[in-house]
């Protein structure tokens, strides 16, 4: 590495880029690894990394010893498998043929951070893979168009007051069970469908934080037990405020399914 | 033969369903729906061959992961991005909604019986996927003079 301006702009790039593979769903242990490579790449001496769940932390040593630290705080995960492709692409690329570290900055930008869907597009792909999943679940027809407005209702709320307000993740989570809930049961009480459980739980799968909760396990599985362990803690949280939401509707419909 | 063909359609709609929600470009959401469709034709060969849960969960992930990691490779090489979506319908939500009745219904007996089920499925699952991506995993390779400090 050669002076201080080149060794900032190779931190500086390494602070973005792990925030974006942290928030397009890459596991930790993914930016871990993918940073060492770039710093083994520009030949960074006494680099660090440190990253948790919302953090990330970089240090290294200029030419004369002095160290440089680089943090960013990070957002929540919002999958775009995209992205993440893309990034790893990236990466493989500037290994195999590095750039100037002042070029560093102009790279990452060509790679788009446009979610590939609108947020509503996404609403309309759960809806899809819960019908799906309805058909082998059995929940039959009418329970298939019972669990997509149930979600439809779920997420597009859910959406729509994380656009809106600064409202709390985990009581999103809760209210937004809870009117999916309420939703499939007074269907149920109307005579539309006799197993409305069966139907809150297809449900629940679209609610449920997937990708975060299979990462928290693949941290764990690789020995990191801290960021694994938070990781699985912030999933579990929003598991259990889902749970709360459609446990709330069904104690206020009287507690039997 | 009808349900067998409804059945493979079903697992691509649901595999392209997720493929948008993670994000996956449109031009490449029918390779997630293909693996959806490879992952469930072979869980239903290996149910119709009266195979355990275990077993056939087993080979529906293992066969669904080498096409991922095949794909993957021929192309961009993120294999994520097939994987997820098309191995999600194995994982049993019937047996998880059974077992959370039982819960509910203080049904002992019913769930230890689901319990078992759910922990060989996803036993199934979890050693397929394993299996098939290991002759695709390099080895770590040697991180010089980085210091691992995630914990």
């Amino acid at each position: 590495m050669q002076g201080k301006k080149e060794l900032a702009a190779v931190l500086d790039f390494s602070v973005r880029f792990g925030e974006r593979v942290l928030i397009s769903g890459g596991e930790i242990w993914r930016v871990d690894e993918l940073i060492g490579r770039l710093m083994r790449t520009y030949e960074v001496k006494e680099g660090s990394v440190f990253i948790l769940p919302h953090t990330l932390l970089i240090t290294a040593q200029d030419d004369e010893g002095e160290t440089l630290v680089r943090h960013r705080s990070v957002g929540d995960i919002r999958v775009n498998m995209e992205e993440l492709t893309q990034l790893n692409r990236l990466m493989a690329e500037l290994e195999k043929s590095p750039v100037p570290p002042l070029e560093l900055a102009a790279r990452l930008e060509t790679v788009s951070q446009k979610p590939t869907y609108p947020r509503a597009m996404t609403v309309v792909g759960m809806m899809i893979a819960l019908a799906s999943l309805n058909y082998f679940i059995g929940g039959g027809l009418v329970g298939g168009v019972l669990v997509v407005l149930g979600i439809g209702l779920a997420m597009g709320t859910q959406m729509l007051l994380e656009e809106k307000t600064n409202w709390n993740r985990f009581f999103l989570c809760a209210l937004s069970a809870f009117l999916a809930g309420l939703f499939l049961l007074l269907a149920s009480r109307l005579g539309l469908h006799h197993e409305p459980a069966l139907l809150m739980v297809i449900t629940s799968i679209g609610l449920i934080p997937g990708i975060p909760l299979i990462n928290a396990c693949r941290e764990l599985m690789n020995g990191r037990v801290l960021s694994g362990g938070l990781l699985f803690m912030t999933a579990f949280l929003e598991t259990m405020a889902v749970a709360a939401g459609f446990s709330l509707a069904v104690v206020l419909l009287g507690g039997a399914l | 033969m009808k349900d067998l063909f409804l059945s493979v359609l079903v697992a691509f709609t649901c595999a392209v369903g997720f493929g948008i929600v993670f994000g996956i470009k449109p031009k490449e959401l029918w390779l997630a729906g293909i693996c959806g469709m490879v992952s469930r034709i072979v869980l239903i060969l290996c149910e119709s061959a009266s195979l355990g849960r275990f077993s056939y969960t087993f080979l529906a992930a293992l066969v669904g992961t080498l096409f991922a990691e095949l794909i993957g490779h021929l192309r961009d090489g993120s294999v994520a991005k097939y994987m997820y979506p098309g191995l999600v319908l194995l994982i049993p939500g019937d047996v998880l909604y059974k077992l959370i009745l039982a819960l509910l219904t203080l049904d002992r007996t019913g769930f230890s019986a689901q319990a078992v089920t759910l922990a060989h499925a996803l036993l199934g699952i979890a050693l397929g996927c394993t299996l098939a991506a290991m002759p695709f995993r390099p080895a770590p390779r040697d991180r010089g003079n980085v210091r691992r400090s995630t914990m």
